[in-house]
């Protein structure tokens, strides 16, 4: 989903003000982009995103971690068959320590991958929306209109309805 | 600009009913990480030169033979293992609190996580060393990984040393994840705040080029949650499989079913000590009340008591199979913990985990701070002996008489003890001064929202569910924390 | 070679073929001269061994030796196989005699020590001979060759006529002092039924004691004679105290110190009624009775003594009575030494009458009573000779030191006894620069001019010219071959039976060397001098002789066999004096006679009559090399040299001394440190049963048939393979074991059996495994630390519940039991799966293998091993040059970091099997022999393997008194002990009745029940 590069930015002291803004630039047809210092469950409502699909990462992750720790206990014991106490050489009530540990090692990691590729971290190249301001991290909310330039007009005035302190421009 | 606007009827969250907008967050977080006093300057050079007493001790070890330490046949483990067991279990608060408080959704959690999760981490780190340092040949530790020799010789996955190989990489990878993504969107709020152009930098490159977007937002949440699902059995396991050193073998005091269980309430118990050992001074030195309110003092007293509860049950229970099973072997070990030459060891750890802990019911006790402080560092005290004397008294008191022969420890183990605490406490303060302390975003999300018409805004009410100032608790103040 | 052998030297050797046999075996250079024992290499094959046959000198028993050398270096020393005196066999001495080779102490070369400058000067051997020569010219010239004096030691066969002739035509006087050799040597009870020893150690010095512990072994261990009857014969103690030899005893009579003649006399009839001599002798009179019921009871019965410790001046009597109890009508002969000689040398030394003195004795200096002040004598003579290998008491006041070949690199004879003509061989090229005493007393008398009859170039040479009445040509080689001639023809070598029936030669008593008859004396009690309240018994030390072998690491490592003390000297006191005298283990005591007084620890048991204290001899060096440098005290010192009325053989009984305490006590790093506890904390470890329940048991359960006794295949089930649960099925074995793992149900399952009624203690299996397995010795202060690295040790236990360790330490027992352990090599082996690395693994033969290369030392195995019997490399330790020579090429020397264990010597079974498959066949049964098995003189030990049902092994551990130590556990131990059999209902102690692996068990009495109620009971 490639959003335009151009576009309006809002910034709310409220949330409130931020969530009634990007209902009315959905109404509007605009793509948003919005910038908030904390996950808010009003922001998610307003933008009506499904649900992420890192789980899916976790699950294989997990289920390969499985494997691969069954697959490096069992074969390295077979490989090199030695008894030791008396002990079957594929002791499963052993090795399931090692199963578990994989299964969770690499299902942490895939998790991570997972969150890094969708959530398209480190970020490199041009960021998703061209405008930021620092006081997203500290208390403000900002909502980025995806729109050309000539609808610029337009988009202000919703911000401004809606009640956002500032807006500003990308003038590129 | 916003926050010179006139605010509506102020609500609070029960939690930092102090903390009215989130702009303190950020301030409070980034007062963390301004320049330190002298004090500071001061504790990182102890802590370091005690590093560098465990590296010189270290090198005795490794140039003479492990000889330098007192271990001895038949006790063929003694401090190195107890430190390694007593640093694992003091991780495992941290991963409790982190992810499994944040799987219950207890929102008294995130204002201490950080710090919980950083020790962790730490601990951790510090466990790590010790199965190197109490080898024989630690220069050929790497034996232990799962590499095969130049004969094609695989190590044995079915000793119970490998499954501790392991549990703690893991345990380390994961919780330093862990650390690391629940860090991201805070050190994007330091970065936007920080002033120096060299830590502005390094934070510009650690956080990733977070935004806080919604996007970032959506996949961060649910990765999180995922994470914390992960590590909420791992947590459990590690402790069980570090128990299962002991319990797999057949020395009689090892060889029990109770282990498992047992070590990750002294686990938890041992940690939660030691957090409340390191945030009473954090609380202290930067003057936290705000975050550290009496709740969470009453939280920490709740699972200490727990803890306590369910590790002295354990030490009964031991005592009880021994004494029912008329097994000879058990029966003169954990006669021998209490009678024998280690018969104060016993004892403490039986007063200090299972019976001090027990005084904060007392309300006036776990109210004081002081008294806390006392008290968790008491119970790490306690909780290091109950280790001393599962490993050592056992080995010394086993099948065969002729080998009953106690250990007693050398400077060199005593320096890689203290060392140990250097190297742990080293790390906390570097992480003080460099890296968020105070979880900015996430105790955002206990906050309030500021919000233009709250009223109308039923949504803003959910969990951390913010009150008015006058349906407070009664008794709740700042001063009345800090006797 | 002032440094011992250089490596390029060594190469040579190697490299040299034929000449290299010669070169690597023979000081002397005659190459044709060496005849190996088993093989004749035409030339050294590297990695292989050649052995060669000599004779022990450690000790005047003079044992048949078997050694082993490696590319011309000796590296371990056995019995010879069917030698009448060692009987294949060795004693911990005998064992540890390749380190007095090897001694780093030793001195280099000859040197003299000029008036008023101190430091020796180095010389070499023509230098010094000319020197004492032209010393000796001027001392006849003079006429005065009467004050040249030859103090001797123990000098038999050849050199005693080398040193008659030399003096003689000198016209020097010789003098002998040989302590401790008056013991006949020649006794012959296996058979006996009774064996009353008054003193006598005999399984520690007196006489031969491998010979004698062979013979003990046989007499008094549980056995079935030919009509399957039991049999085992009793054993009596009477002395004042208990060395090892009194601990085997089914009864210790302790009369009061002087009085043992009465018993003897009691018994060997006139010498009054029982109640008299129990009044008399303070014995209680029940024991006494039972001594005499006992006596009666009994068909053959010997007697042995006295022993040195109970050697007054009334010896002889006491000789004779106990002379009469065997039914000698001659009263024995007193043999050895005549201090009275020795006595007046010493005064006319003193009197500065003896202007050089040639001493070839064990250490005067140290093992002579301080009593004859014989240093301060010697002083007064311009020109002392010494001709100590050694550094010691005597040579540090010598100035001429011309250090004598140790044993192994010398050629001479020695007779231990009539009918034995044994040979001592050199097996190897002198470690240091030193010379024989009859190669430079023949030099000397070429110098001087003087004929010797049958005098030669080389001492080698006057020796085979003295043999060749006995043995030349042929003969010769044989008698070289074999190390002696004796028992009139030439017995054709074998391999000792496993539990064989090989009995000495001699049969009737006869006099020892040299001997010197005494008429019939009259008894008395014997009167003791002295102030002090407490009767002092100077007891020879199992370990050190009187002292001469006191400076080898092992031996000093080893921890007394009653005492369990390493690397100490310490002063044994009976509790209730200790109480008395408010002292504990290990304080400090001052032991003072009129003679001279001494420092040594406290040593509290009840071994010990409370009116008595023993000391024993050894220690208290001040000469003697590094590792003696001040450890203990010398009890000769105590002593004022006194001596037997009849035969002026040593005293060493008859003073009394004083104690005090001077307020030293023991802490963990200072004092006396006593290895292992004295009761067996119920653990059921060491076992024994009555000899009325065993006899019970096997007529029963007669008849059982080797391999298909249920017991055996369940062992056999637990071989190597699987986990077996104890009570399992054997037939599914190894159907089922096969199962786990690749392992194919394997030709062999190693194992041990060992028998706890023959074991005695002597602890040569232990100095055997060091020799053979490049054991370090780890030094005092570690061994406090519970550091030994001893793979098999020797544990001690006076009895069974913790119950009675407070009343044992007050109250002797008859049933001290003793315990050899090592590594079990358990079939469920607790210690191989926590190894992370597969350092510990099972191997297919049933080994518990331990791989040192691949052990990072986690030490976890040793955790898990409920016999503790793993030890661990905690430094690198050092084998001080050239003890290093003596390391064995075939074991991997360790580093630190590293567990090690017994291997059931793992190198002797490949090597085995590598002969076999070069032959093209299986193994025999009892060929394979470890080292501590092979050292056994009480041959305790049986190795085999336990899946051949009709192997030694197999029909031994089916006994009804095998069991298996810690058999709960189900690790499947491969090592079988056999009970103890006691006289009486023995305690067994343990928790809750347990069935013991071979059915013994529903025989015994289960003594000592389960005493669980009384432990830990909180």
């Amino acid at each position: 989903m490639s959003k335009l590069r151009t576009g309006v930015l809002g910034v709310f002291a409220y949330l409130d003000t931020a969530t009634d803004a990007i209902r009315r630039l959905k109404h509007a047809g605009y793509e948003v982009t919005v910038y908030s210092p904390t996950p808010r469950h009003e922001l998610e409502e307003a933008l009506e995103v499904p649900e992420s699909p890192v789980r899916i990462f976790t699950l294989v992750g997990a289920f390969t971690g499985t494997a691969a720790g069954t697959a490096l206990a069992t074969w390295t014991s077979i490989d090199w068959p030695l008894l030791v106490g008396g002990k079957e050489v594929v002791a499963l009530p052993a090795f399931s320590v090692i199963m578990f540990e994989v299964t969770i090692l690499l299902g942490a990691l895939s998790t991570v991958a997972g969150l890094f590729i969708l959530g398209r971290l480190p970020h490199i190249g041009p960021p998703e929306a061209p405008l930021y301001h620092p006081s997203f991290t500290a208390g403000n909310f900002g909502v980025f209109a995806h729109a050309p330039r000539d609808r610029y007009d337009q988009v202000q005035a919703i911000m401004t309805e809606a009640g956002s302190e500032e807006v500003l421009l990308d003038h590129r | 600009m916003a926050t010179e606007t006139e605010t509506p009827t102020v609500v609070r969250s029960t939690f930092h009913p102090e903390v009215e907008r989130y702009e303190e967050v950020n301030r409070d977080a980034d007062r963390l990480l301004t320049k330190p006093g002298r004090g500071y300057t001061a504790l990182l050079a102890l802590t370091v030169s005690l590093v560098g007493l465990m590296v010189i001790a270290e090198l005795h070890n490794i140039v003479f033979g492990l000889g330098m330490s007192g271990l001895t046949n038949p006790v063929g483990w003694g401090v190195y293992i107890t430190t390694f067991v007593f640093w694992v279990g003091i991780g495992h608060a941290g991963t409790l609190i982190s992810a499994i408080l944040y799987l219950f959704r207890a929102p008294w959690r995130q204002s201490i996580y950080r710090f919980a999760e950083a020790m962790t981490v730490f601990a951790v780190l510090t466990a790590a060393l010790f199965p190197i340092i109490h080898i024989g040949r630690p220069w050929f530790f790497y034996w232990l990984l799962p590499l095969p020799s130049q004969r094609g010789l695989w190590p044995n996955f079915r000793s119970p040393l490998l499954w501790d190989v392991f549990a703690v990489t893991t345990y380390l990878t994961v919780s330093s994840v862990f650390f690391y993504i629940g860090l991201i969107p805070d050190i994007a709020a330091a970065r936007d705040s920080a002033t120096h152009p060299m830590r502005k930098k390094v934070y510009t490159i650690l956080a990733l080029g977070w935004k806080g977007t919604d996007r970032e937002w959506r996949h961060f949440t649910r990765a999180y949650l995922y994470l914390a699902a992960l590590a909420t059995p791992l947590v459990l396991s590690v402790h069980s499989v570090v128990s299962w050193d002991f319990a797999v073998s057949i020395v009689p005091g090892w060889h029990t079913t109770i282990f498992a269980p047992y070590f990750v309430a002294g686990a938890i118990l041992s940690g939660v000590a030691m957090v409340v050992t390191i945030m009473v001074p954090v609380h202290r030195i930067f003057n936290l009340g705000k975050y550290f309110t009496p709740v969470h003092y009453d939280r920490l007293a709740n699972l200490l008591i727990l803890t306590s509860c369910i590790v002295g049950y354990a030490y009964g229970m031991e005592y009880f199979m021994a004494w029912y099973s008329g097994e000879l072997y058990e029966r003169d070990v954990f006669w021998d913990r209490v009678t024998g030459e280690y018969w104060w060891a016993g004892w403490s750890m039986i007063t200090f985990n299972a019976i001090i802990p027990q005084f904060l019911w007392i309300k006036r006790v776990r109210r004081n701070l002081n008294a806390f402080f006392l008290i968790s560092v008491i119970v790490n005290i306690g909780m290091w002996w109950e280790r001393f004397v599962i490993i050592v008294p056992s080995l010394a008191h086993s099948y065969e008489p002729w080998k009953f022969l106690n250990y007693h420890l050398t400077w060199v183990e005593a320096s890689v003890l203290l060392g140990s605490f250097g190297w742990f406490f080293m790390w906390f303060l570097l992480f003080l001064r460099y890296l968020p302390g105070l979880s900015i975003a996430e105790i955002k999300e206990v906050l309030p929202p500021p919000l233009k018409h709250p009223e109308g805004h039923p949504a803003t009410v959910e969990e951390g569910s913010p009150t008015p100032v006058a349906t407070l608790p009664s008794g709740y103040t700042e001063r009345e924390v800090v006797v | 070679m002032a440094d011992g052998m250089k490596r390029r030297d060594f190469l040579k050797v190697v490299g040299a073929g034929g000449v290299g046999v010669a070169a690597a075996g023979c000081s002397t250079g005659q190459a044709d001269k060496l005849i190996p024992y088993v093989i004749q290499p035409e030339e050294i094959v590297p990695g292989v061994p050649t052995w060669y046959a000599t004779t022990c000198r450690e000790c005047p028993a003079g044992c048949g030796l078997m050694v082993e050398t490696h590319e011309g270096r000796a590296t371990k020393v056995e019995g010879t196989p069917d030698h009448p005196v060692s009987h294949g066999h060795t004693c911990a001495r005998g064992q540890a005699s390749v380190q007095g080779l090897y001694h780093p102490d030793r001195h280099r070369g000859p040197s003299v020590v000029e008036e008023g400058v101190g430091v020796p000067r180095n010389l070499s051997w023509s230098g010094v001979e000319t020197d004492l020569a032209r010393r000796i010219q001027g001392f006849r010239q003079a006429g005065r060759a009467g004050e040249i004096v030859f103090i001797t030691g123990g000098y038999t066969g050849t050199m005693d006529r080398l040193a008659r002739d030399f003096t003689a035509a000198v016209g020097a006087r010789r003098v002998e002092y040989a302590p401790l050799e008056d013991a006949p040597r020649d006794l012959d009870f296996a058979d006996a039924d009774l064996l009353i020893s008054f003193g006598a150690d005999f399984l520690e010095t007196w006489g031969s004691p491998v010979d004698y512990a062979h013979q003990f072994a046989r007499m008094h261990a549980y056995r079935r004679d030919a009509g399957g009857a039991a049999r085992r014969g009793r054993f009596v103690w009477v002395g004042p105290h208990r060395p090892l030899t009194g601990l085997s005893a089914d009864l210790w009579i302790a009369p009061r110190p002087g009085t043992e003649g009465r018993i003897a006399a009691l018994l060997a009839g006139g010498g009054g009624d029982a109640a008299a001599v129990a009044q008399a002798t303070g014995v209680p009179p029940q024991k006494l009775q039972t001594l005499v019921e006992w006596y009666g009871q009994s068909a053959r019965r010997v007697a042995l003594g006295p022993g040195a410790a109970l050697s007054g001046t009334n010896a002889t009597a006491v000789r004779q009575a106990v002379a009469r109890i065997n039914g000698a009508g001659a009263a024995p002969a007193a043999g050895g030494t005549d201090l009275r000689a020795l006595r007046q040398v010493i005064e006319e030394m003193r009197a500065g009458r003896v202007g050089m003195v040639f001493i070839d004795a064990p250490d005067p200096a140290h093992t002579l009573p301080g009593g004859m002040r014989f240093v301060e004598a010697l002083k007064r003579v311009p020109v002392r000779v010494s001709f100590s290998p050694f550094p010691d008491e005597t040579s540090r006041h010598c100035n001429y030191l011309l250090p004598d070949h140790h044993f192994l690199e010398k050629w001479d004879d020695y007779e231990p006894r009539p009918g034995v003509s044994a040979l001592v061989q050199p097996v190897m090229r002198p470690v240091f620069n030193t010379r024989q005493v009859g190669d430079v007393l023949l030099a000397l008398a070429r110098q001087l001019g003087v004929a010797l009859p049958g005098a030669a170039d080389s001492y080698y040479d006057y020796l085979r010219a003295g043999w060749a009445g006995r043995a030349s040509g042929t003969a010769w080689r044989e008698a070289v071959k074999r190390g002696g001639v004796w028992g009139g023809a030439a017995v054709a070598a074998a391999p000792p039976p496993v539990q064989g029936d090989t009995t000495t030669a001699a049969t009737t008593p006869a006099a020892p060397q040299p001997p010197r008859p005494a008429g019939p004396v009259a008894y008395q009690d014997l009167s003791f001098a002295g102030e002090g309240e407490f009767h002092l018994v100077v007891y020879p030390s199992y370990r050190f002789f009187d002292g001469r072998t006191a400076n080898r690491p092992w031996l000093l490592e080893l921890p007394d066999p009653v005492t369990k003390v390493p690397w100490d000297a310490w002063v044994e006191i009976h509790p209730e004096a200790a109480r008395r005298l408010e002292v504990e283990q290990g304080d400090e005591l001052e032991v003072t006679s009129r003679h001279g007084s001494l420092r040594l620890r406290a040593y509290v048991w009840p071994g010990v009559r409370p009116d008595t204290v023993a000391i024993q001899m050894g220690l208290g060096h001040e000469g003697f090399g590094q590792w003696t440098e001040g450890r203990g005290a010398n009890p000769m010192r105590l002593l004022g040299g006194d001596s037997d009325a009849a035969t002026g053989a040593p005293a060493y009984f008859g003073e009394k001394v004083a104690l005090r305490r001077t307020g030293e006590t023991n802490t963990r790093w200072t004092g006396i440190f006593e290895q292992g506890v004295r009761v067996q904390h119920d653990r059921r470890l060491a076992q024994a049963v009555s000899l009325a329940a065993i006899t019970r048991a096997d007529a029963a359960g007669g008849g059982r048939i080797p391999g298909q006794d249920q017991e055996i295949e369940q062992l056999h089930g637990g071989g190597g393979f699987a986990p077996v649960p104890t009570h399992t099925d054997p037939t599914a074995f190894p159907a089922e074991g096969g199962k786990f793992g690749e392992y194919i149900d394997g030709e062999v399952r190693w194992g041990m059996a060992v028998d706890l009624a023959r074991c005695i203690g002597c602890a040569a299996c232990t100095v055997a495994c060091y020799a053979e397995n490049n054991i370090p010795v780890v030094g005092p202060s570690e061994v406090k630390r519970g550091r030994d690295l001893s793979w098999l040790r020797i544990e001690r236990y006076f009895g069974v519940t913790r119950e009675e360790d407070e009343a044992l330490r007050e109250e002797a027992t008859d049933d001290v039991r003793f315990l050899p352990m090592l590594c079990q090599h358990c079939s469920n082996a607790p210690c191989e799966p926590v190894c992370p690395v597969y350092a510990a693994y099972h191997t297919p033969d049933g080994l518990n293998a331990q791989v040192y290369n691949r052990c990072v030392g986690t030490r976890y195995c040793a955790n898990n091993c409920p016999w503790k019997v793993r030890v661990f490399n905690w430094f690198t330790y050092k084998f001080a040059e050239p003890l290093n020579w003596q390391l064995n090429p075939d074991v991997t020397v360790r580093e630190k970091g590293v567990m090690e264990k017994c291997t059931f010597c793992v190198q002797r079974i490949h090597e085995r099997e590598r002969g076999a498959a070069q032959e093209g066949r299986l193994l025999r049964d009892g060929e394979v022999v470890p080292a501590c098995v092979q050292a056994c003189p009480t041959e305790g030990f049986v190795f085999g393997n336990f899946s051949d049902p009709a192997s030694a092994l197999s029909r031994v551990a089916a006994s009804h008194r095998g069991y298996r130590t810690l058999d709960e556990i189900n690790a499947q131990p491969a090592i079988v002990y056999l009970k103890k059999v006691t006289l009486h209902e023995p305690a067994n102690g343990g928790h809750g009745e347990r069935p013991a692996p071979f059915g013994g068990d529903e025989h015994t009495p289960q003594g000592g029940v389960a005493q669980p109620a009384q432990q830990g009971g909180h």
